[in-house]
């Protein structure tokens, strides 16, 4: 039964060393980031790492939005992570861990939002929208600044349905699922939103 | 079609969600109308000014370092073994919560249906002492538990498709809080095997979940 496993050291960019064995005759070929998951599900701390590197750019772009303020958005990321480190043993790989990673950071955007909403009013304006489309499009020419701060100036829960559904693909039924409504309302909010969007670029 | 098109029918005509019908009424429509032509195709533009908007966005400096301090520190509180005190607290609660006599069963003495539950009814108080006589008893009951646990289990997966999908979620549920507890209980007895209130505890929990098991076997049996 040895010869049909193998041990794969892969090393990701970071550098750091990856070793998995795998049997292929049960798995298949797994993706570097297949294999980083599985570690990191094995309680491999540095594979989380790997895991870490692959997403962050993706996870952070999305608290940013959903947050609108740089600093809450790295602390929405953060929080992002740990609940993944935590939940990783919840992945069966139903879906692509991506999908199940964005669905998590939804879950925990939305629950912040939620614990804060009772606090405090959540609705950030930045001003400064240029360094958030600079940190999200370093070699980017051209960047969207009005589309950023029209969609960053919706009310918080349009601004949420708006971007799962027309920035981060998310279908109408997940959003339904993730924000706790029926599918009809999210339909509207979106719609809204996006006649909001508009009359704000036709300013 | 009466008037022009509304903003939801021209949110679903964009995203090609209409039925064939309506997208046939729609351009038809769109065909004589310049200002819906031109609400659609502002649309469309949004739509495709929203997706090509940037999905990466690197944080300003490395969160890594937090999140890996944060992940010890989870992992820590994870390892944090319970004391017997904090298990049998817990099953005192999960006992409740599942409605049941156990509680009655090992301390109470009240009748019970099954030789193991006798053998544990049989236990002495419940102050920790050992009682080492009946441990063997105990730890037999445990694997007659199993068995039973096994039985019904199978019953479950045959009847699963006579429950709708609510019923089930709240039975997996119950199964996962009682499975948990039974888990805990064991990696306990793992380092103290002979701990006759870990043994009770064991025993308590799998009767927990026979007794959910029982309620489900006679649903589906029915």
């Amino acid at each position: 039964m040895r010869d049909e496993t193998r041990t794969l050291v892969a090393r990701d960019t970071m550098g750091f060393a990856l070793v998995t064995e795998i049997d292929e005759e049960v798995d298949g070929p797994l993706s570097l980031i297949d294999r980083m998951v599985r570690q990191a599900q094995a309680g491999d701390p540095d594979a989380f790492e790997g895991v870490y590197r692959a997403h962050v750019g993706r996870i952070h772009s999305l608290c940013l939005r959903m947050s609108r303020d740089p600093q809450e958005a790295e602390a929405l990321t953060q929080d992002v992570f740990v609940r993944a480190w935590q939940k990783l043993g919840s992945f069966r790989g139903d879906s692509q861990f991506s999908t199940w990673l964005h669905r998590l950071a939804v879950n925990v955007i939305l629950q912040d939002r939620r614990t804060r909403g009772r606090r405090q009013s959540r609705e950030h304006v930045v001003e400064d929208l240029e360094q958030y489309a600079i940190a999200a499009t370093p070699a980017t020419p051209g960047m969207k600044v009005d589309l950023e701060r029209a969609i960053a100036r919706l009310p918080a829960g349009a601004k949420e349905v708006l971007v799962l559904r027309d920035v981060q693909g998310f279908k109408y039924r997940e959003i339904a699922e993730l924000t706790g409504v029926t599918l009809g309302t999210v339909k509207a909010q979106i719609h809204r939103a996006r006649a909001l969007v508009q009359e704000a670029l036709e300013r | 079609m009466n008037g022009h098109i509304d903003e939801a029918r021209s949110n679903d005509y964009v995203e090609g969600i209409l039925t064939e019908d309506s997208t046939r009424e729609v351009e038809a429509h769109l065909a004589a109308c310049e200002e819906c032509t031109a609400q659609v195709e502002r649309l469309r533009s949004l739509l495709a000014d929203l997706a090509d908007l940037p999905t990466e966005a690197a944080p300003s400096r490395d969160l890594w370092a937090g999140i890996h301090a944060r992940m010890e520190k989870s992992d820590g509180a994870r390892r944090i073994s319970f004391s017997v005190g904090q298990l049998m607290a817990a099953s005192v609660a999960l006992a409740i919560l599942s409605g049941g006599s156990v509680w009655m069963a090992l301390y109470g003495g009240s009748p019970v249906d099954s030789p193991a539950a006798v053998a544990v009814s049989d236990v002495a108080g419940s102050d920790g002492t050992r009682s080492g006589n009946i441990l063997p008893a105990m730890q037999a009951a445990t694997t007659e538990y199993d068995q039973a646990i096994a039985s019904l289990e199978s019953v479950l997966e045959r009847g699963r498709g006579l429950l709708n999908a609510e019923t089930l979620a709240t039975i997996q549920t119950s199964l996962d809080a009682i499975d948990q507890a039974i888990e805990e209980a064991r990696q306990a007895l793992e380092s103290d095997p002979n701990n006759d209130l870990l043994n009770r505890l064991l025993i308590k929990n799998q009767q927990s979940k026979l007794r959910v098991l029982r309620q489900v076997a006679a649903a589906v049996q029915i």
